[in-house]
């Protein structure tokens, strides 16, 4: 099971997916929820206490592409975010489909709520 | 009140000048960040000839490092104005300007006066500008403000080895060229302000402070240097909220950054 502090900086995953769509975290369609994050860094550090889990490498790439499909809505016009909030974030896609950890991921997440943070809900 | 001083107070606030130039990177076969540990790792920055469509753009006979005397927060804007991390991106080395003029370094010279520029006289691969003496022709760029040929704004100086400081083509930062015991290190590659890497990332800061920790030979590395690099990411200066003039200006009064050499 993850640390309390493992699960304090996943919860910018959660945060972020659910500021993309506007969703809450049982919304089973944009797999925001928390427990999505810990499992993988579960899964990373060896503790598989949850037997269907896919592997690690399965789970990671999943996240990556929920995060990719955030980052692209936020890119959408709907959103307006200015240039150079745009810019931003494709640096970020562009470093995502390269992160192998989920300390990089993570890493990626935070700059990507920092850069919404005037959408918060 | 001494010249000097008279100097600082011209130039106090003014958020258009800087004390640095900066050195950066950009995606290229590698990412910048990797170009970045390149440069780290082998302690040096390499000249070069600067190729742009298999032409050289560096004209004379002698190769050259590029820098940009932008402010730091000015060189953000480009980076992100400019929209192609082929280009440039936020990646790069920062040093000091004094020392950097010191050791050779000079400001581009955008186009000669003439009305139209001549045909450049061409030996092998190299060019040259009839205009400007053979010392001088490294600094040239050729510059046409009315056609696409206007790169003004990026503000560039050059090094080139000309001084003749440096064992070959390249400006030594974390190595020495020579050791002197006494000042425990190399005293005309010693740089009398920070030296600033600049990545985007906090874990890329890590990255650069485990490489810094292999340098530990005195008789090898300039550990003067050393100990007066720091790291700074986007990612915290975008937390702390100085990505602005005034945050980043705070930086080069050397009270920002993280030192890659723990002692």
């Amino acid at each position: 099971m993850a640390e309390a502090s493992e699960y304090v900086r996943s919860m910018a995953y959660e945060v972020f997916i659910r500021r993309a769509f506007k969703t809450d975290r049982h919304n089973p369609r944009y797999k925001g929820d928390v427990a999505f994050m810990t499992n993988l860094i579960d899964s990373e550090n060896g503790r598989n206490n949850v037997a269907h889990l896919p592997s690690f490498e399965k789970q990671l790439a999943q996240i990556k592409t929920n995060i990719t499909k955030a980052i692209d809505k936020f890119l959408s016009p709907a959103w307006r975010l200015t240039h150079e909030e745009k810019n931003e974030l494709l640096v970020l896609k562009n470093r995502l489909a390269v992160a192998y950890s989920t300390f990089q991921v993570l890493e990626i997440v935070n700059v990507a709520v920092e850069l919404t943070n005037k959408y918060k809900g | 009140m001494d010249v000097y001083e008279k100097l600082r107070e011209i130039k106090q606030d003014r958020f258009d000048l800087s004390d640095f130039l900066i050195h950066f990177t950009r995606r290229g076969d590698k990412l910048s960040f990797e170009t970045l540990i390149d440069i780290v790792e082998s302690g040096v920055i390499n000249c070069s000839w600067s190729v742009r469509g298999a032409k050289r753009t560096i004209f004379g006979s002698l190769p050259a490092i590029c820098f940009t005397d932008m402010p730091l927060y000015s060189f953000y804007k480009y980076v992100v104005n400019r929209n192609d991390l082929s280009k440039v991106d936020f990646y790069g080395v920062a040093l000091s300007k004094t020392t950097m003029f010191r050791l050779g370094a000079r400001n581009v010279i955008y186009g000669t006066t003439s009305a139209a520029e001549p045909d450049f006289r061409r030996e092998g691969e190299e060019m040259f500008n009839e205009n400007l003496p053979e010392s001088e022709q490294y600094r040239y760029m050729l510059t046409n403000i009315n056609d696409i040929n206007d790169w003004t704004h990026e503000r560039e100086w050059r090094w080139s080895n000309r001084l003749g400081l440096s064992n070959g083509n390249c400006l030594p930062i974390w190595i020495n060229k020579d050791y002197e015991k006494d000042f425990g290190g190399d005293p005309n590659f010693s740089f009398d302000r920070p030296i600033f890497l600049i990545v985007r990332f906090d874990s890329e800061v890590q990255v650069l402070v485990e490489r810094f920790a292999k340098f530990l030979e005195p008789e090898k590395y300039n550990q003067f240097n050393i100990g007066r690099t720091y790291a700074i990411s986007l990612q915290t200066l975008r937390s702390n909220g100085r990505l602005n003039f005034t945050g980043l200006d705070y930086i080069s009064l050397f009270k920002d950054g993280i030192p890659v050499k723990i002692f």
